[in-house]
């Protein structure tokens, strides 16, 4: 099963990519009691993001989605867990990242740390290069405030 | 937020507040963070780690300032408090701020860690030195040793914090340096406190840590830690200390609020588990130690407070487990109008009585014989039946020394004075008196001893047994009669 919730939350980058994901749940939630007789996916047109909305299609098909209300209910109720579940990096950059910067740091953090993250990003110009990473209370600061402080004082 | 940033970048480690409760804060990262460590957010509000869980930290805080989502970072060192020896003469408060509005403590200061092991049995030496409280009752039947723990305990109202002012005065003026532990005081109780420090003298020599019933948990709680981390740097400083805990049931129910906060199981009258753990811990570290300096001691007289004179409550005989022994102040003794209110017979000394001389041994087994003749007389008296002269006599002793005994809060009777009156009293010289004249006569004789009378008295401190004791007193009657006597030429009994 975790494998299926890290393919739907795979657009899930950021924390705000999160919460937006989250969001969704509940509306899709609501959905699930109403017109029983259509399929979800179905119900959910023009209601979520439709990229969300494909995927769940997806799993209709595939037979993975459960057919009762009961159970849709559960299944998202596992999948929000998930997400609970899914380690935040804070990482503290001097610019506004692109989306496909922001992809690419994605897959590095994949890569190296072997499982999906959430990105907490905040920007503060003060840093002017680098980064300062915090992950599970553990901080490091590869940015370049210090070494210009230590060059700057120096002189 | 400089220091912050410094802990940050030295640790590599940073944690955040999800949680705040009153006086505890629960945080989330800080991974390799320890037990009883000191935390500091990035407001600059300080913290000791209470208790770790798997995904957060318990920390006990001392200000109100921390927010849901603040910063955190750890220090990797233990709380610590800034001491010295200008503490002296001050009024401070757990974390040895002045509250006097005396200015700030100035000179050299250093920093102290407040939760440390007690000393080792290797560092441990026998309790030998007697430790003078100035009250004859207790000197005489509920000895006290330097480096003693000693319980002191009975209802509210009943003399116990005069009894210890009472010492504290009388080991200030011996050099000794004092610790009085207000904790969950009213300003008024600290107020006498100081009043009659500064009034009978020693002041000089006393530290006051006060913890107010309005200040928080975290300080009331602390406040006993700080007071004998205090007495450990004076005593490494090569002085004798004595500390005073007023009181450890108050600072049971502190630790008990802060652990219901912290939602740790309570468990009988509602207290933590570990309540007996952390009193005991503390006043472990008290002591005969040996130091560079010698053998240095440091005296603890903890406060345990009893509801209608019952000692059989948790927190009361949990203190009594930890201690060397207990005075117990009776409160009906205290209606009768006895000061001091103390039971010898519900009280106790374990290690007090191995610091006596001969001489002393022998005239307590004589007060505790003609005592518990007294008790059994009263019994018998109160049928109302004709008494025999014997009986009548033991009744007669037992009344004279229970005047003895009775001591007034400011007066403070050394060695050789107590065993002189007492020895006045085994070789008759009270005999057949009525009470008020035992009482005048016996409150002469203190006086024209502390103006300087009675020189022989000296002479006291060689003499070895009772025998020669009543020999020296023979032969000095006369000359106390001579000197007594005029004061009483006019008086009519």
């Amino acid at each position: 099963m975790e494998e299926i919730f890290e393919k739907i939350s795979q657009k899930a980058i950021t924390k705000e990519d999160l919460v937006f994901l989250l969001e969704q749940l509940s509306v899709i939630e609501k959905e699930i009691f109403t017109n029983p007789k259509n399929l979800l996916s179905e119900k959910l047109k023009g209601k979520i993001d439709e990229s969300l909305r494909k995927e769940i299609e997806k799993l209709e098909k595939e037979g993975i989605l459960p057919s009762t209300p009961q159970d849709q209910i559960s299944f998202f109720k596992e999948f929000e867990n998930f997400l609970f579940k899914i380690p935040t990096v804070k990482l503290e950059i001097a610019f506004e990242p692109s989306n496909d910067f922001l992809v690419e740091l994605d897959k590095w953090f994949k890569e190296k740390v072997k499982r999906k993250m959430i990105l907490d990003i905040e920007i503060n110009p003060k840093i002017i290069g680098g980064v300062k990473i915090e992950y599970q209370g553990r901080w490091r600061d590869y940015s370049l405030e210090k070494e210009m402080e230590k060059f700057y004082g120096g002189i | 937020m400089e220091e912050f940033k410094e802990y940050l970048e030295e640790t590599g480690e940073i944690g955040e507040v999800i949680g705040f409760s009153n006086c505890i804060a629960e945080i989330s990262g800080l991974p390799n963070l320890r037990l009883h460590e000191m935390v500091i957010s990035e407001s600059g509000d300080k913290g000791i780690v209470f208790e770790l869980k798997k995904e957060m930290a318990k920390v006990l805080i001392f200000g109100k300032n921390l927010k849901v989502g603040e910063k955190v970072v750890r220090t990797e060192k233990s709380f610590q408090i800034l001491v010295s020896e200008n503490l002296l003469g001050r009024v401070v408060d757990p974390l040895l701020k002045p509250i006097d509005n005396l200015g700030p403590i100035l000179g050299e200061k250093e920093y102290w860690e407040i939760y440390r092991d007690a000393p080792g049995i290797v560092k441990r030496r026998r309790i030998k030195k007697p430790l003078n409280t100035g009250v004859m009752l207790v000197d005489f039947l509920i000895p006290i040793g330097y480096g003693q723990r000693e319980l002191i305990i009975g209802d509210a109202k009943t003399g116990k914090t005069t009894f210890l002012l009472q010492i504290i005065v009388n080991q200030a003026k011996e050099g000794v340096i004092c610790i009085y532990v207000g904790i969950g005081k009213e300003t008024s109780a600290i107020k006498f406190v100081e009043d009659y420090l500064k009034a009978e003298g020693g002041f000089q020599n006393t530290v006051m840590i006060i913890a107010f019933a309005k200040d928080s948990p975290t300080l009331n709680y602390l406040a006993p830690f700080a007071g004998m981390t205090l007495a450990e740097f004076f005593r490494d400083k090569g002085k004798n200390v004595l500390i005073v805990f007023d009181d450890l049931t108050s600072h049971a129910k502190f630790y008990r609020e802060i652990s219901l906060l912290a939602k740790k199981l309570p468990g009988r009258s509602c207290y933590p588990g570990d309540i007996f753990h952390v009193q005991a811990a503390l006043l472990e570290r008290a002591g005969n130690i040996e130091t560079r300096w010698g053998e240095r001691a440091i005296t603890a007289l903890p406060v345990g407070e009893t509801l209608e004179n019952d000692l059989s409550g948790y927190i009361q005989t949990n203190l009594m487990a930890m201690t060397d022994g207990h005075i117990f102040f009776d409160s009906e003794e205290f209606r009768k109008g006895k000061r001091p209110a103390i039971n010898p017979f519900l009280s106790v000394s374990r290690v007090g009585n191995q610091t006596k001389n001969q001489l002393e041994r022998e005239i307590v087994q004589l007060i505790r014989k003609h005592l518990i003749e007294y008790q059994k007389a009263q019994a018998v008296s109160q049928f109302g039946i004709e008494l025999s002269p014997k009986t009548r006599k033991i009744l007669e002793i037992g009344r004279k020394i229970e005047i003895l005994f009775e001591q007034d809060p400011k007066t403070l009777i050394p060695y050789p004075l107590r065993i002189f009156l007492f020895g006045l009293l085994f070789v008759g010289f009270f005999d057949g008196k009525p009470e008020n004249l035992c009482k005048l006569e016996k409150e002469e004789i203190i006086k024209i001893f502390e103006k300087g009378g009675l020189k022989e008295l000296e002479k006291i401190e060689k003499i070895k047994s009772i025998d020669e004791l009543k020999n020296f007193i023979e032969g000095i009657v006369p000359k106390v009669k001579e000197t007594l006597h005029p004061s009483f030429k006019n008086a009519s009994f």
